[in-house]
């Protein structure tokens, strides 16, 4: 195992890099330190206040029901799936779920997929990778992503949204040979000339879901861009795969905590889709025929791996699954703010980003990607609107990185002189 | 029964100067505080790292408070505010000290009498107050204390910072990110003194010690145009009549 200084060495290393400005650190920092702030996040318009001042007292209650009761309600969201005509696989690891994901996809060498931060936790990314499969975004941050190969986290709400235009049209032009104007219209038509049409002819397709009821197992889906509605209708076959946190007790708690993750975060996206299953159509002598202008097959994979043994067990992590996944504790997040993509992981910025990183990489990984840069302001918790405990989380966090000598020296050297001066500062 | 002055351990060891100003005013209003010999540490950090160190010392001050027959404390120290009324009940259900704040013990409208507060200036001066973590996310939470008793004083005009009460910004040096990562208060601090510098004040009020420190070192290093002073600082300034250059 690392040690504590050689971790706190390569956090400061890292840090460094926020001192020169032509590093891919210090742009996606200088970006999102201005972009990102309690003030700007809380700026509601009128319509988005009245909603939620209306509505944010209703999560909360929503999540525990659903979290106290999570093997019955994915009991009852599998039933549910199963009746829609959709395939629905309950994953136990998230091995297990990329071997589905495997078997799903068949010969088929070509995925197009929306962006999913669960596909990304859960390492179908990486199984694809690994079996030679393409992998082609969609969504336009993600296609940014793609295009620069940038492998540093990024906002998972937008993951290109630091690339300057300036920047994209020198890429567009060094990738694709084309001179495109640096401003977002000219941008945004080159990639709809040339990324919609092959959405069209997609055989498969991957997203996640933003909530799957229990109750009538609709899987539903926010977006601005369209790409989702394109990929769930026009794809032969549409993949989900989301971990089981993701359901809700009912399609109207769907519903509301769809509306919650956009309006928390002052966005109002253009489509939500509720998908139940294949398409169909009795038209023909009353007869119910699958896949008329819609997919032919849905398959619905439902990852476990950490989450009910959670429950069980009762442990700090528990708590993290009340998360809706809206990421405003990225955009309120004092470290984040101050140091960037530094203080994430692969799976997300700050708090969030961490806990995944630890839930499945260990308490190295998780020191290694910052954990010592949290200073408790609290931020993500008061700004939560299920008011999930992350602070609290990463204070457990600390303690196990502390019981295994992973803190950073000076911090260690306070700790000890309080246990045995009394003072820190002795 | 012991009314007690509790320092906390950052300014007992690095800014002795706030110390002598929260006793001066809390003798003055209340010459029954007393100070006791080496208070033991609140244990602050340990909350954050060592479950089992935190509840330890969390029992041994608390025995020590026993022993020393205190039965009321009054800490010019957010943090130790922070962690005695939120964190102690957590691990000493029966814990019955009481807890204030120096704002708190200063706003009482006896002792805002009796201090009669006015910047002895020719022009009114400009002051802004900063909302640190320590006193917003308290199981008890201030807001309102220090800005009645800063928004009283004679003299003075009250500017908010762009950021403030709930949405305030964090300094960067909370749960001892201070003492290894500095970068997050190199930004933090910055955003704050572009605030500062936008609301026009001509003072930086802060009631937290951690806040001041790191303020304190950015001050030398960027000389912004405005003064930083810790509450009881800025007040005991103003009782004894000192002009504020």
């Amino acid at each position: 195992m690392t040690s504590g200084k050689e971790l706190y060495e390569n956090n400061k290393e890292k840090l460094k890099k926020l001192l020169d400005e032509t590093s891919e650190e210090y742009q996606f920092a200088d970006f999102w330190g201005n972009l990102a702030s309690v003030k700007k996040h809380r700026e509601f318009d009128e319509d988005t206040k009245e909603y939620v001042d209306k509505y944010v007292d209703k999560l909360r209650p929503m999540r525990e029901e659903l979290v106290n009761n999570l093997e019955k309600y994915t009991e009852q969201a599998m039933k549910s799936i199963e009746k829609t005509g959709a395939k629905v696989y309950l994953a136990k690891t998230n091995e297990q779920a990329q071997k589905l994901f495997l078997q799903e996809l068949g010969d088929e060498r070509t995925l197009y997929k929306s962006k999913s931060a669960d596909a990304k936790e859960m390492g179908i990314l990486d199984a694809c990778k690994k079996n030679g499969i393409e992998v082609i975004e969609t969504d336009l941050g993600d296609v940014l992503v793609q295009m620069f190969e940038y492998e540093l986290p990024s906002y998972q709400l937008a993951p290109g949204v630091h690339f300057h235009p300036s920047q994209i049209a020198n890429k567009i032009k060094e990738k694709y040979n084309v001179d495109v104007e640096p401003n977002g219209p000219a941008i945004v038509s080159f990639f709809r000339k040339t990324h919609r049409p092959k959405i069209l002819n997609a055989n498969i397709s991957l997203t996640s879901a933003n909530a799957v009821a229990a109750d009538d197992g609709s899987i539903v889906l926010v977006e601005n861009e369209g790409n989702i509605s394109l990929l769930t209708r026009l794809p032969p076959k549409h993949i989900v795969i989301c971990g089981i946190s993701k359901i809700v007790p009912t399609v109207y708690d769907a519903l509301l905590q769809v509306n919650m993750q956009e309006r928390w975060n002052t966005l109002i996206g253009s489509y939500i889709s509720f998908i139940r299953g294949p398409s169909s159509t009795n038209d023909v002598y009353g007869q119910k025929v699958i896949g008329m202008y819609g997919a032919q097959e849905v398959a619905i994979i439902l990852v476990d791996d950490w989450r009910t043994k959670a429950v069980k067990e009762n442990s700090f992590l528990k708590e993290f699954l009340h998360c809706i996944s809206c990421k405003a504790c990225n955009y309120v997040c004092t470290a984040s703010r101050a140091v960037g993509n530094i203080y994430a992981s692969k799976m997300g910025l700050g708090a969030c980003g961490i806990i995944k990183d630890y839930i499945h990489n260990g308490i190295e990984s998780a020191v290694k990607n910052g954990l010592f840069l949290c200073t408790s302001c609290e931020n993500c918790k008061n700004f939560c609107p299920v008011q999930v405990d992350l602070p609290k989380i990463m204070r457990e966090l600390k303690k196990i990185a502390v019981s295994k000598n992973l803190a950073p020296p000076p911090l260690k050297s306070y700790l000890q002189n309080i246990t045995t001066k009394k003072n820190p500062f002795k | 029964m012991v009314k007690l002055i509790y320092h906390g351990c950052i300014n007992l060891s690095k800014l002795p100067n706030l110390c002598e100003a929260g006793t001066e005013l809390i003798k003055f209003l209340e010459p029954e505080y007393q100070e006791l010999e080496d208070p033991p540490c609140c244990g602050s950090l340990l909350f954050h790292t060592d479950e089992e160190g935190a509840r330890k010392n969390c029992n041994e001050v608390y025995d020590w408070l026993k022993k020393n027959n205190v039965t009321e404390l009054t800490t010019i120290c957010a943090g130790c505010y922070n962690y005695f009324v939120t964190f102690y009940p957590q691990y000493i259900p029966e814990f019955d000290v009481k807890i204030n704040h120096i704002s708190q013990f200063l706003s009482k409208p006896e002792y805002m009498q009796m201090l009669d507060l006015k910047y002895p200036g020719e022009k009114k001066i400009k002051i802004t107050y900063h909302d640190p973590c320590h006193m917003k996310n308290a199981r008890i939470p201030i807001f309102e204390e220090p800005r009645v008793i800063l928004s009283n004083i004679k003299n003075v005009d009250l500017m908010a910072l762009e950021w403030e009460r709930e949405l305030s910004t964090c300094c960067g040096a909370g749960a001892g990110v201070y003492s290894s990562f500095k970068e997050v208060s190199n930004f933090t601090t910055a955003d704050i003194f572009r605030q500062v510098k936008k609301s026009r004040a001509k003072i930086l009020i802060t009631p937290c010690s951690f806040c001041y420190v790191s303020f304190k070192r950015l001050e030398s290093e960027k000389n912004p145009r405005f003064k930083i002073l810790k509450l009881e600082e800025f007040i005991n300034k103003l009782k004894k009549g000192e002009v504020i250059e």
